[in-house]
């Protein structure tokens, strides 16, 4: 049995048998409790003195904190992973009542890194995909302060903006490390799925900058980062992904992110949406090769659907649509009949069991 | 690993602690000093809960930091204000610009421009938002700061008329 099949079989242990409703309602719940705390401090209420709110604040976070602790051994899971989520909002309220009652002038980047480093050994206590999504979101919220910060105050928009992929690059490569996939496979599948997701979004979005003409914009401080980028891709795909699908997908996802932005001389149409089909054809090959029959005829769905918004974008005149539309639909008829047996002929190859 | 849990639950609350003995120490320590402020937007005041203002610094005298040729003088990042007493309060002082090591030897406070560089928000209840709106329109409006010997500044406090804002509404 190789490492991956051995981590995918004990993330199917750990997440699978657990009780799906009842820690959807609870995180529900605690994220609730913690958004209420952060829209609470946000009124500013002011029938209470400054420094008593924040003795009840810390009065509160250590409760809880204690409740975490107390929750570790007895249980129940579900309980302790809402304990956990709700502290991880409550520690962000209490730094912005901080920043209320000193009037510390609103520095966003600040508090959130102050958030992040308060609340990392705490988050890491979690074991369920739901603290693990608010964990990983809450990182990514971080992240994308500091590249707004660095945007203005760096006057380095490109920079900024570039930084972005690094951070779906980072979930990727931590969701692959079979460190974090021993202790914690919820985190670890949690962090994948993410980092996948985000890298596929990035180029989907790519793809539709060849509609525009990028040639006058500079992004030669962008550089450096895209370097980053290229670097950790080429790490990732060399040390952590395993099947030839995935590397293609990975280095499709780098390209179509980054390129049309850097040469892209506008309407492209066609180049447009080639490469959006592309890269969830591509899609659909890696989930094929992992054996993820829904993911498959998710992707081909989308590719699909692509193709049909072809028609209404690169015809001009009402001849040109009325034609392209006749002959457009025999098309789309025909893929649907190609997809639909294909799909079926995928969902057999997979098993019953993955559909 | 129930060490692990113990640290997990610790380190907020005394990252906590740490943040508010800071805050509460640089209110209480340093020179009080009081500059006058304008709204950024004078049609906008409050953003949600809170005032977004500039300082309205007295400028007098020759900066030799910053854009020293510019029209319209401001705060330049990496110089220090240079402020001079105007009385014995400290209401309003005179102000020009200066390298900090200069300005932390001949000067009667230096405050570092970096923290008076942009918008500043101070936050206000939101039940008591459009009461402080009106006042801010019609009364003279400043900010009590609290600068230490770093030349860093602390708000301690928002006045209306030179009194505490709730005392004067």
């Amino acid at each position: 049995m190789t490492p991956e099949q051995a981590a995918r079989i004990r993330g199917f242990e750990t997440t699978e048998h657990r009780p799906t409703l009842l820690y959807a309602i609870a995180g529900l719940g605690g994220l609730a409790i913690a958004v209420g705390l952060v829209s609470i401090v946000a009124a500013n209420w002011d029938d209470i003195p400054g420094r008593m709110k924040i003795a009840i604040d810390l009065v509160l976070v250590a409760g809880l904190g204690g409740g975490v602790w107390w929750l570790e051994d007895r249980g129940p899971d579900w309980a302790r992973e809402t304990a956990i989520g709700v502290l991880f909002g409550l520690v962000l309220a209490s730094i912005a009542l901080v920043g209320q009652v000193y009037q510390l002038g609103g520095r966003a980047h600040e508090a959130m890194a102050t958030w992040t480093v308060l609340t990392a050994v705490l988050m890491t206590r979690a074991r369920s995909s739901f603290a693990a999504v608010m964990w990983i979101f809450g990182i990514q919220a971080t992240w994308i302060v500091w590249a707004v910060w660095i945007a203005d105050d760096w006057d380095a928009p490109q920079l900024a903006l570039a930084s972005i992929y690094v951070a779906p690059l980072v979930c990727l490569a931590l969701g692959r490390l079979t460190s974090i996939q021993r202790v914690r496979p919820a985190l670890a599948n949690t962090l994948e799925s993410i980092g996948w997701s985000e890298l596929v979004l990035c180029g989907t979005f790519g793809g539709f900058v060849f509609y525009t003409d990028t040639r006058n914009e500079h992004f030669d401080a962008a550089y450096p980062m895209i370097a980053v980028s290229t670097v950790l891709t080429i790490a990732i795909g060399a040390a952590l992904l395993r099947g030839v699908p995935q590397r293609v997908l990975l280095v499709a996802c780098l390209l179509l992110s980054h390129v049309p932005i850097l040469v892209s001389p506008g309407d492209l149409d066609l180049l447009a949406a080639a490469s959006f089909i592309g890269l969830w054809l591509l899609v659909a090959w890696a989930a094929y090769d992992t054996r993820e029959a829904r993911l498959v005829s998710l992707a081909t769905a989308f590719a699909g659907l692509r193709i049909v918004a072809i028609y209404f974008e690169v015809f001009g005149t009402l001849l040109d649509t009325g034609l392209a539309l006749v002959s457009g639909g025999g098309l789309t008829l025909g893929l649907v009949w190609l997809w639909a047996r294909k799909r079926k002929q995928f969902e057999r190859e997979l098993g019953a069991g993955d559909a | 690993m129930k060490r692990w849990t113990i640290i997990a639950v610790v380190v907020p609350v005394l990252g906590l602690l740490a943040l508010v003995g800071r805050s509460e120490y640089a209110t209480r320590h340093g020179l009080a000093w009081t500059i006058p402020i304008q709204g950024y937007d004078p049609r906008d005041l409050l953003h949600g809960h809170y005032l977004l203002y500039r300082y309205r610094f007295q400028w007098d005298g020759v900066d030799t930091c910053g854009d020293t040729g510019a029209i319209e003088r401001a705060p330049a990042a990496g110089c220090c204000l240079c402020l001079s007493s105007v009385g014995v309060s400290g209401y309003d002082p005179r102000v020009r610009q200066l390298h900090c090591d200069e300005a932390e030897k001949i000067c009667d406070g230096s405050l570092r421009a970096d923290s008076v560089l942009g918008p500043q928000q101070y936050f206000v209840p939101e039940d008591r938002a459009l009461d402080l709106e009106n006042a801010l329109r019609q009364r003279e409006a400043a900010i009590e700061l609290a600068i230490d010997p770093q030349g860093n500044a602390a708000v301690r406090e928002l006045l209306l008329d030179r009194r505490p804002w709730r005392e004067a509404l």
